[in-house]
């Protein structure tokens, strides 16, 4: 079976064939469908092809993709969402899994880089703090998985948008973004040392950081054989 | 959703499954088809919703080939329950096709 990765490789060598009035048309619809993260990921790269087979079929034929698909986008898009498959749990936990592993490992490696880097020039406290390093992490993730939900969202909203609504977003978004950084720095200085100390070295932090990184590119290999 | 568009749709989806299960299609194939019968008039993209309704509800299964020379095309085949349901449809059809266009042809007469 084709894999997902390949049809969106297709896609884009396919979309090249677009003539500009069809490329714009269809690109609203693909950017429209692919931001709606809830959506099997398969389905959506399918019927996407699908749909882009269709109006380079018909671009021979002379006709346009507004005649083929009519002339409201968003109504069309939103029926064909309707119907579509959700991402099924494994799916999201698979992605959830990669995402903690992949932020958790490049924490973990920047850090022993600094403590290498600053150890240098002066002492440095080499523990980690329990409770202070798991919240601190918790927060950078939950900042970045809900920062990435925003975007989505926002692309969402703004595909088939007014422009009188752009800017509300575009605020809307601001603050959010200042909201998740000003609350990672407060965890991490209003909630520091707390817990037991945990010796941590920079040595271990980078081996155990590209230990875990290394299993976040094996689950983004099973996920992308899907 | 209105009387009428339910009643169109239910046609609808008889019409492509009828398609679907005479050959496996794809769907500019099944666009083409309804065409060619008369049915120009449905706008060719709705039969996209039309198609993932039915594969949700496991009448119909679509399967991404991918071919040497052409693309990789989705070809749509009849489940068995997707027999079962166009048997249905088409008994359907059968009791209501004939009493519905005498009455609607009888009622154009008496008002011209």
């Amino acid at each position: 079976m084709i894999t997902i990765k390949e049809l969106i490789k297709s896609n884009n060598e396919k979309r090249e064939l677009l003539t500009e009035e069809n490329e714009k048309y269809y690109s609203n619809l693909l950017v429209y469908i692919r931001s709606r993260l809830s959506l099997s990921d398969r389905s959506t790269e399918e019927v996407l092809m699908e749909l882009l087979d269709h109006t380079l079929e018909g671009q021979v034929e002379g006709k346009t993709a507004e005649k083929i698909f009519g002339e409201d986008p968003k109504s069309f898009a939103d029926e064909l969402i309707q119907q579509m498959p959700k991402e099924s749990k494994r799916e999201i936990l698979q992605f959830g899994a990669q995402l903690v592993t992949n932020v958790l490992g490049l924490l973990l490696i920047i850090r022993g880089l600094v403590i290498l880097i600053i150890s240098q020039f002066k002492e440095v406290e080499n523990s980690v703090y329990l409770y202070s390093s798991a919240a601190l992490f918790s927060t950078v993730f939950i900042a970045m998985a809900f920062g990435i939900w925003l975007i989505f969202k926002a692309i969402n909203k703004t595909v088939f948008g007014k422009n009188k609504k752009v800017w509300r977003i575009e605020l809307v978004g601001g603050l959010a973004g200042a909201a998740l950084a000003a609350s990672v720095m407060a965890v991490s200085y209003f909630y520091k040392e707390q817990g037991p100390a945990i010796p941590f070295p920079w040595y271990w932090s980078i081996f155990i950081g590209l230990f875990i990184w290394l299993i976040s590119r094996v689950i983004k290999r099973k996920v992308d054989a899907n | 959703m209105s009387i009428r568009s339910q009643l169109l749709k239910g046609i609808l989806d008889g019409c492509v499954l009828a398609i679907i299960e005479k050959e496996t299609v794809y769907g500019y194939e099944l666009s083409k088809k309804l065409q060619d019968v008369g049915l120009g008039d449905v706008s060719e993209g709705t039969i996209y919703p039309v198609l993932l309704r039915l594969q949700k509800n496991q009448l119909i299964v679509g399967e991404m080939r991918s071919s040497e020379s052409g693309p990789n095309r989705k070809y749509y085949r009849l489940t068995e329950d997707g027999k079962v349901s166009l048997l249905n449809i088409r008994e359907e059809w059968r009791q209501i096709s004939g009493p519905v266009s005498m009455l609607l042809e009888e009622e154009k007469h008496d008002y011209n």
